[in-house]
């Protein structure tokens, strides 16, 4: 397989979009597996898409049912508005910060899915050999785990970037006042 | 765990009336499915803490096997509770005893 992560493939600018650099063939099978997350929404109860739902009340069924009547809704809906978002920014070499979070909703879901279905555990000693009929689907999980991994790279660099420059601005500001504080100080000639 | 408050005896279906009062907690559970990164990333996006306390409550995620991430009213701890389903993980609420 060809090593495409040698550089930062999404990298957070200074203006809060991102540049991609996922190579076409990312992109393309994003927006196909994107398209057949849409689908399966389609028959919600598939024992695969168990995930995507979770319990919210693990001790009471009864408030639980009440839980997933609204919410069951809105998450569907909210997974088709990602998928849907994702499909219209496919091609684009520059992402706002929701567009990503779309591709990160997209990618992340379609793990869950993936991992539901491959039963797979945590000690990642996942890797099944070549001949295995499961082995297509193994590397894709493990694909998109490195995918989704750039993308969250990238949106976590822009939200540390943005609580870093909280602090310099709150100094210039106080910089300001104490330069107000004292005109006087300066030249009154140098003034107009 | 300890219990230090005296042992009372109530009854069963008072019980769930004069509990509604109390706050709920959510508790997010380990999966062997999501990242660890991403996890961290969500508890700072979805609950604004910064890096260390994220990465804290991951680890006690993936080490105790659960943490507790926000506590509130029930219609908080709900609207908690969906925002980590919608992003995938493994969130459930509990009243406190």
């Amino acid at each position: 397989m060809v090593n495409f992560f040698r550089k930062r493939l999404v990298q957070a600018n200074r203006d809060g979009t991102f540049t991609i650099r996922f190579p076409d063939f990312i992109r393309e099978l994003l927006v196909d597996l994107g398209s057949q997350l849409d689908t399966a929404l389609d028959h919600d109860t598939n024992p695969d898409l168990h995930r995507l739902f979770p319990t919210a009340y693990a001790d009471d069924a009864e408030r639980d049912a009440g839980y997933q009547v609204f919410a069951r809704g809105e998450l569907i809906d909210s997974r088709r508005e990602a998928i849907a978002l994702l499909a219209e920014t496919a091609n684009n070499e520059t992402l706002t910060d929701e567009e990503l979070t779309s591709w990160m909703h997209v990618v992340n879901d379609v793990r869950l899915v993936l991992g539901t279905r491959l039963d797979v555990s945590e000690d990642g000693h996942d890797d099944v050999e070549p001949d295995h009929p499961d082995h297509t689907l193994y590397v894709l999980y493990h694909e998109l785990g490195m995918i989704l991994s750039e993308i969250v790279d990238g949106l976590m660099s822009a939200l540390e970037q943005q609580s870093d420059g909280d602090e310099p601005d709150d100094d210039l500001e106080g910089f300001g006042i104490n330069l107000t504080d004292r005109p006087d100080d300066s030249h009154p000639s140098d003034e107009n | 765990m300890t219990n230090t408050s005296p042992v009372e005896l109530i009854e069963p279906d008072l019980d769930t009336v004069v509990d509604e009062d109390l706050p709920w907690k959510v508790i997010v559970w380990n999966d062997p499915i999501n990242l660890m990164q991403y996890v961290s990333f969500v508890f700072q996006k979805l609950f604004g803490f910064g890096k260390a306390k994220a990465e804290r409550l991951m680890r006690d995620v993936h080490e105790k096997g659960r943490a507790v991430v926000s506590s509130g009213t029930r219609t908080e701890a709900e609207r908690d509770v969906r925002r980590l389903h919608s992003h995938g993980l493994w969130a459930t609420m509990e009243q406190d005893e």
